[in-house]
């Protein structure tokens, strides 16, 4: 029998700081940039002028009183970072409720999600100090909502000075004036509140940042944020003074603890984990090393070994992909197709092992350099994904046998290789026998993690999920998998219906306990190349935790483009929450569906914009913006806007998957990735079904395989 | 005896069921399943790390061999008919021998077991796989060069960093002589030229070392991959 406990919030305290620090065994150069409460770089509540280093990724968890923040911050260019922030404030009606419970003041602990931005506009120098402009909450022009410029320069090596102007929250303490005019009222809502910026009064804060050694550094600051609100107008806590100390501890390259005294009357706490998601703790890539290239014969030497005739023996084609599939089977690499003339072989595979697909056809390319006879001179490469034939690299067998061990010879293969649509088989094309149909079955443990939840910095839910998925012929899958959970300390989370919205996702924690063990998926699924750089998907059944039904989705994602387009159409009905194949609970029907548009900005960043309608029945629109590293890390962060939301309001969220590879350094592809989402409300809201066909057919596209082109020989 | 069937069938489930709550998982399914993590590892190193460093490792004893027993060692690797290297990797605290498994315009490929390998021109490392930091491929300098013992030359060496994209480390490269130093290498002894390679550059310095015996050939080494990691050391045991 297997018991349900929650776990305590200082344990999941302590594991988020575990988390990323078990990731992250290897040291990352000393910054000297800390950061604040708030968990942009700063002094203790205050932010300062400068930036953390490019493409870093930090965790904080602080609190103080009765005020609570978890964020995540990520410095995307030397110029821009951003936070996605939640804040709860515990005590916030005990002045007024009773006997006013009416509205905001129906909270005992008020939750709060924030996003900000800061751009880095000077960077430090001999004269000039470090400057940022922040702005704090742009979508939310709530209590959270503050616009800073703040400077700051290093006296020594140890001391640094910071002195800023805010605007908002943090003008709200000594003010010095309006000099930009009146801020207008907040809106209700997620407006993007331009008219705010920067105007209402603005106050001067400063501090000094001490580092006494590499481990300690001390902190003073005047605060210019008056917490009105929390302190003044609700008593949440008693500001004293505006003066805060602290003193911080760097535990270890990734992970800086500190403890305060804030505000004349309150103790805080901080932790801060910095990641860099675009290196692997382990650095490179571990794994076997592969097959060497088998050079041919020359044609002088032994000409019996160039003739053509073996076209045209019987009995060839089998032993050729039975020896392929020897010389690959190690790799994790499977044969399915072959096909050849004399001069060309085509092998189509599925890579089951390699997070870095351009790893899996140099080792299919080895093998072939082995088997196959010297008179074929080019090597036609195809990625199977789900039975697809995704992308065709194409490769001069003497280009390989020249540069095994060219110096940089990747680089110098890559100009040389053609990357292009996969396009139909070669004639003669044979699947290998051995392959369909394909039963696979696994017993592995599930974590889903959500956090910046209200109130806590990461919750999760973990047990088994047994899974099986039958691949009755190429593209053609039955899969389905149960779940039972083993431990979880997910709280019931009451955000409310959201404006008479159906409850398309607000029951998700009916789901988690009706619904133990559950079963997750049952679907019969067809994946198909439906014309050049054409994909379909079709799936049918039980989709996800909460729906069932059909979706059906279509790609076209041109070999060589920036972009690609998307279209998916899914008529779902809202599952039972215990976990059955019933659908009487909700009796809860809709067709939604989006067109979708795929654009690669470069550097790893990818826009995509979704218009259509939601599993509420709203219609409205996502952007998302995804930073994807070449390791599988992906950092996306999106806004939603649909017509049930209220007039300005925008929902905003943040998802990071990080793979498997990353923590392991071992070459694995694996299909589920430890994803961190927040909790989704029910506007914009969407189906969640596997598979989706941008995402499965990325890495194997010919931009995907570049990024990682430098695994081909490895 | 039903029952007994029974339980020898459910035996796997249940094995499997006990692994996959250690946080391992199992199945046919590789690619679906979460891979063993060595979860306990990683958790001691960082409690280790947490503690102040890893425990040094008590010294292993020097192991006492005699003669007869070198010699016994000696006739078993000709034995098996094939050249034989010894190779040792102080980073991954591992040690192994190593067959030729392939040959492309001159550069051979060595494997151990494990299918690491080792591609070297005349005894001069180009390439490595399977040691997780691998040199790539390389600009390196010829065996003849090496022997010369003077002269200065660019060595670049690629790596591959935490992000999968190729880095080049360009050297560079100085030679310097040391004569008439003998070694041993199980029971038999060299009088060797020891070279050595001092090569410096933006991401640091590295030093190759060379032991050439009476024919000319490498005979035993200490080569680098890139800078700031532990050299491969090499012998070659039998031709």
């Amino acid at each position: 029998m297997i018991r349900q406990f929650r776990l305590p919030q200082p344990v999941l305290a302590a594991a988020l700081a575990l988390l990323p620090g078990v990731l992250a065994l290897s040291a990352h150069a000393e910054t000297g940039v800390s950061l604040n409460f708030s968990g942009a770089p700063g002094l203790i509540d205050m932010p300062s002028g400068q930036a953390m280093p490019t493409e870093n990724l930090s965790f904080s968890t602080t609190g103080f009183g009765p005020i609570r923040r978890s964020t995540i911050s990520f410095q995307a260019f030397p110029w821009l970072s951003g936070s996605f922030r939640s804040t709860s404030t515990r005590n916030w009606n005990d002045a007024f409720c009773p006997p006013d419970c009416s509205g905001v003041n129906s909270f005992d602990t008020y939750f709060d999600r924030s996003l900000d931005l800061r751009f880095h506009l000077l960077k430090e120098g001999a004269y000039l100090p470090s400057v940022t402009l922040g702005l704090m909450d742009i979508l939310g022009p709530g209590v959270q909502s503050a616009e800073y410029i703040a400077a700051t320069k290093h006296v020594g090596d140890r001391i640094a000075v910071t002195a800023g102007l805010g605007w908002g929250r943090l003008g709200s303490n000594g003010s010095l004036g309006a000099p930009f005019g009146p801020r207008p009222a907040p809106v209700t809502g997620g407006a993007l509140g331009t008219d705010q910026l920067f105007r209402g009064d603005v106050a001067a804060f400063a501090g000094v940042d001490w580092r006494i050694n590499d481990r300690w550094t001390a902190k003073v600051e005047y605060s210019s944020d008056a917490y009105a609100e929390e302190s003044d107008l609700r008593g949440a806590f008693d500001l004293r003074s505006p003066l805060n100390f602290g003193v911080e501890y760097q535990q270890s390259a990734m992970i800086r603890l500190g403890a305060y005294y804030l505000y004349g009357s309150e103790i805080g706490l901080a932790a801060h984990v910095v990641l860099d998601p675009g290196h692997r703790p382990s650095g490179a890539i571990g794994g076997t090393g592969p097959e060497p290239v088998l050079p041919r014969p020359t044609r002088a030497a032994d000409p019996e070994a160039w003739s053509p005739e073996w076209v045209t023996q019987d009995g060839v084609q089998p032993i050729l992909t039975e020896n392929l599939a020897k010389h690959v089977e190690r790799s994790g690499i499977k044969i399915e197709a072959l096909s050849y003339t004399s001069d060309r072989a085509q092998v189509r595979f599925r890579n089951t092992a390699f997070d870095a697909e351009a790893q899996a056809v140099g080792r299919v390319a080895r093998a072939m350099s082995q088997v196959m006879p010297a008179s074929v001179e080019v090597f036609e490469i195809v990625s199977l994904v789900n039975g697809v034939p995704a992308s065709k690299v194409v490769l001069r067998r003497g280009d390989v046998e020249a540069l095994e061990f060219a110096p940089n010879g990747d680089a110098v293969l890559l100009d040389r290789a053609q990357i292009v649509d996969a396009g139909p088989p070669m004639a003669g094309l044979r699947w290998n026998p051995e392959i369909y149909p394909d039963f696979k079955w696994s017993i592995a443990p599930y974590v889903r993690l959500r956090f910046l939840e209200p109130g806590s910095p990461v919750t999760g839910d973990l047990g088994l999920r047994a899974a099986a998925r039958y691949e009755y012929a190429p593209g053609l899958v039955l899969s389905g998998s149960v779940t039972k959970s083993i431990f979880s300390n997910v709280q019931d989370i009451s955000l409310g219906g959201g404006g008479g919205l159906p409850p398309v996702r607000s029951d998700a924690e009916a789901y988690r306990t009706n619904g133990d063990p559950a079963v997750e998926t049952l679907t019969a699924a067809y994946y198909g190349r439906v014309g050049p750089d054409l994909y379909g998907r079709v799936t049918l059944g039980y989709l996800e935790q909460m729906y069932g039904g059909l979706s059906t989705e279509l790609l076209w994602m041109p070999a060589r483009k920036r972009w690609a387009l998307g279209a998916e159409a899914d008529y779902v009905a809202q599952r039972d929450t215990n976990g059955g194949l019933g659908f009487g609970e909700y009796d809860y029907q809709v067709l939604s569906g989006h067109v979708s548009g795929y654009f690669d900005l470069g550097a790893g960043y990818q826009a995509q914009l979704d218009l259509g309608r939601y599993l509420a029945g709203d219609d409205g629109g996502t952007l998302t913006l995804t930073r994807r590293f070449e390791n599988g890390w992906k950092l996306g962060t999106y806004v939603t806007v649909t017509d049930a939301m209220d007039a300005g309001e925008v929902d905003r969220g943040i998802k990071i998957e990080i793979p498997m590879t990353w923590l392991t350094g071992q070459p694995n592809r694996v299909s589920k990735p430890i994803t961190l989402q927040p909790f989704i409300g029910n506007a914009g809201a969407r189906l969640m079904v596997e598979d989706r066909l941008h995402d499965l057919m990325f890495d194997y596209s010919a931009r995907g395989m570049e990024e990682q082109w430098g695994r081909f020989w490895k | 005896m039903g029952s007994v069937l029974e339980m020898t069938r459910a035996l796997p489930i249940t094995l499997c069921l006990g692994l996959a709550l250690g946080l391992a998982g199992c199945g046919n399914d590789k690619s679906g399943t979460t891979p063993a993590l060595p979860i306990k590892a990683i958790l001691k190193a960082q409690i280790e790390k947490l503690k102040g460093g890893p425990a040094p490792a008590p010294a292993a004893p020097p192991i006492e061999v005699d003669a007869a027993t070198l010699a016994e060692g000696r006739r078993v690797l000709e034995a098996t008919g094939s050249p034989v290297l010894a190779v040792s990797d102080p980073l991954l605290g591992t040690a192994s021998f190593m067959t030729p498994i392939g040959a492309n315009s001159g550069v051979i490929t060595w494997a151990n077991p494990g299918y690491q390998t080792i591609s070297m021109r005349n005894g001069v490392i180009l390439a490595t796989r399977g040691f997780v930091t691998d040199l790539m491929s390389s600009e390196a300098p010829s065996a003849d060069r090496l022997r010369a013992g003077t002269g200065t030359f660019r060595r670049v060496n690629y790596v591959l960093d935490g992000a999968d994209q190729t880095r080049a480390v360009a050297m560079t490269c100085s030679l310097s002589v040391s004569e008439n130093e003998t070694i041993t290498i199980i029971g038999q002894s060299y009088v060797t030229r020891r070279v050595e390679e001092a090569c410096t550059g933006e991401a640091g310095k590295l030093i190759n070392v060379y032991w050439f015996d009476g024919t000319g050939k490498i005979r035993q080494s200490s080569q680098a991959r890139s800078p700031g990691v532990e050299n491969l050391q090499l012998q070659a045991i039998i031709d």
